[in-house]
């Protein structure tokens, strides 16, 4: 009994080292399986560029960068770039939002996500390892592990599409930055969005 | 849980005099006066009724949230002011500090008409907020009519309410109260002078930061007596600039004080 508490402790530690994400400094590694059962640890990411978005459909926010295309466009310009762009969805069960695997592989689809891994986070040990705090909150992670972005998506913090088009491009401005091995301008910046429902 | 229903019915923007019903709330817009004259400001207001459990926010929403915003579209020559804010009160929303306002708010707006007018105008105001309880976040937004006819300004039925809530927005006092910061590396530290030979307590107040990242949205201001000032220490905001360079707080009293707003900004190097 000792031995199985035990190896789940050591097994729990070894999915989410337990820095908190500064940036600069190395970003929190993490592994997990995304929706189509492949294995994603960013130890295994070294030497590309990673975002990390975090999700919940049901939010107005985020409704507002999928259904004008924002997010999806800033999806496959990234994967053009080879940057590898990881959406998770860190909903726990029982929560406001929260799906099965299998129904967030449908909605995902049905969204037109063109993210390059979707991660179901559910106990939330990726989302509280940076602190991610709403939807949509945006993180960028440079060629080395460090973290180089934090932050919103956009600067209008507001539900209206037609604010997508207007707003300073805050996240998308950081990883031209960033793929262009230029420091980051505002990489630390308050994100906007509905609450990660822990 | 939303449904596709209910989605679609948040969507749509009716023209109505009548409140409209968007997302957990209904909105509509009062005025103090039906009636006014060739530059004659006149004092109306934007109202939101938010549904029992919910709550929409203030202009610093803190983290998360969105404030009530108006996209005009008055006839020529008409100016509209601001939107005013009244005092918000605070909330945690799925683990987030926030600012805002449950039940009936109303948001005074100051309407000026041009040196021109006479007959009838109709004016226009597309308002947009958001509407949250722990579960989730619901978008409203109401296209708005209101309309004024040239004449002796009268008080209009709506006149008290709006003095009501004129009574809850913060007033600018003179320049003998000043408010200064100084930025610690992780604090910042707020003084307030000019109040000793008065009987306002600030311990007593509740102070809100209105300017957004640069107070934790979390943190409690409590102020303390030093005599000739009053002194608070505060955590930044995690998402404070490099050098805070300007802050307005708002301090309400428990009783029937005047809410008062205060300013800093800092001076050049």
């Amino acid at each position: 009994m000792k031995t199985i508490l035990l190896s789940t402790i050591a097994g729990a530690f070894a999915l989410v080292s337990a820095n908190a994400a500064d940036i600069g400094q190395a970003a929190p590694a993490f592994s997990a399986k995304d929706l189509k059962g492949r294995e994603v640890s960013l130890s295994d990411l070294k030497g590309r560029t990673v975002v990390l978005e975090w999700v919940s459909f049901d939010c107005p926010f985020v409704k507002k960068h999928y259904g004008s295309g924002n997010m999806q466009k800033l999806q496959s310009d990234a994967g053009s770039k080879d940057v590898v762009w990881i959406t998770v969805n860190s909903v726990a069960k029982g929560k406001p939002g929260y799906l099965e695997t299998s129904k967030m592989a449908e909605l995902a689809t049905e969204k037109g996500v063109k993210s390059t891994h979707f991660v179901m986070d559910t106990d939330g040990a990726i989302g509280k390892a940076y602190n991610a705090k709403v939807t949509p909150h945006m993180f960028i992670i440079s060629k080395e592990g460090t973290l180089a972005y934090d932050g919103a998506i956009d600067s209008k913090a507001t539900t209206g599409e037609a604010d997508v088009s207007t707003a300073d491009k805050l996240f998308a401005n950081a990883l031209e930055a960033v793929l262009a091995g230029k420091e980051v301008e505002n990489a630390k910046n308050q994100p906007y969005g509905c609450g990660v429902k822990y | 849980m939303i449904t596709p229903t209910t989605l679609i019915l948040a969507s749509l923007c009716t023209v109505s005099l009548a409140a409209v019903h968007s997302g957990k709330a209904s909105a509509d817009w009062i005025s103090s006066s039906r009636t006014t004259e060739a530059e004659m400001p006149v004092m109306t207001g934007i109202r939101l009724a938010v549904d029992e459990g919910y709550h929409t926010y203030w202009i610093n929403p803190g983290e998360g949230g969105m404030k009530m915003s108006v996209k005009w579209d008055l006839p020529e020559g008409w100016v509209a002011g601001d939107p005013q804010y009244p005092v918000p009160k605070r909330f945690v929303t799925a683990d987030l500090p926030g600012f805002g306002y449950e039940g009936t708010v109303v948001f005074p707006v100051n309407l000026t008409p041009p040196e021109d007018f006479s007959g009838v105008a109709v004016l226009k105001g597309k308002v947009t907020w958001l509407t949250c309880d722990d579960k989730g976040c619901i978008p409203g937004n109401a296209d708005l009519e209101l309309t004024l006819t040239e004449g002796a300004p009268a008080p209009a039925a709506e006149a008290k309410v709006i003095d009501a809530a004129l009574r809850k927005i913060p007033l600018t006092p003179g320049n003998r109260i000043s408010l200064k910061v100084v930025e610690t590396p992780e604090t910042l530290v707020l003084s307030v002078e000019g109040l000793a030979k008065t009987n306002v307590n600030l311990a007593e107040y509740e102070v809100f930061p209105a300017t957004p990242e640069v107070i934790d949205a979390g943190a409690k201001i409590q102020f303390i007596d030093e005599g000739a000032k009053w002194t608070a220490e505060v955590p930044k905001s995690e998402y404070a600039p490099k050098k805070v360079s300007e802050l307005t707080l708002v301090l309400a009293g428990k009783s029937d004080q005047a809410p008062i707003s205060l300013t800093w900004k800092a001076t050049g190097d």
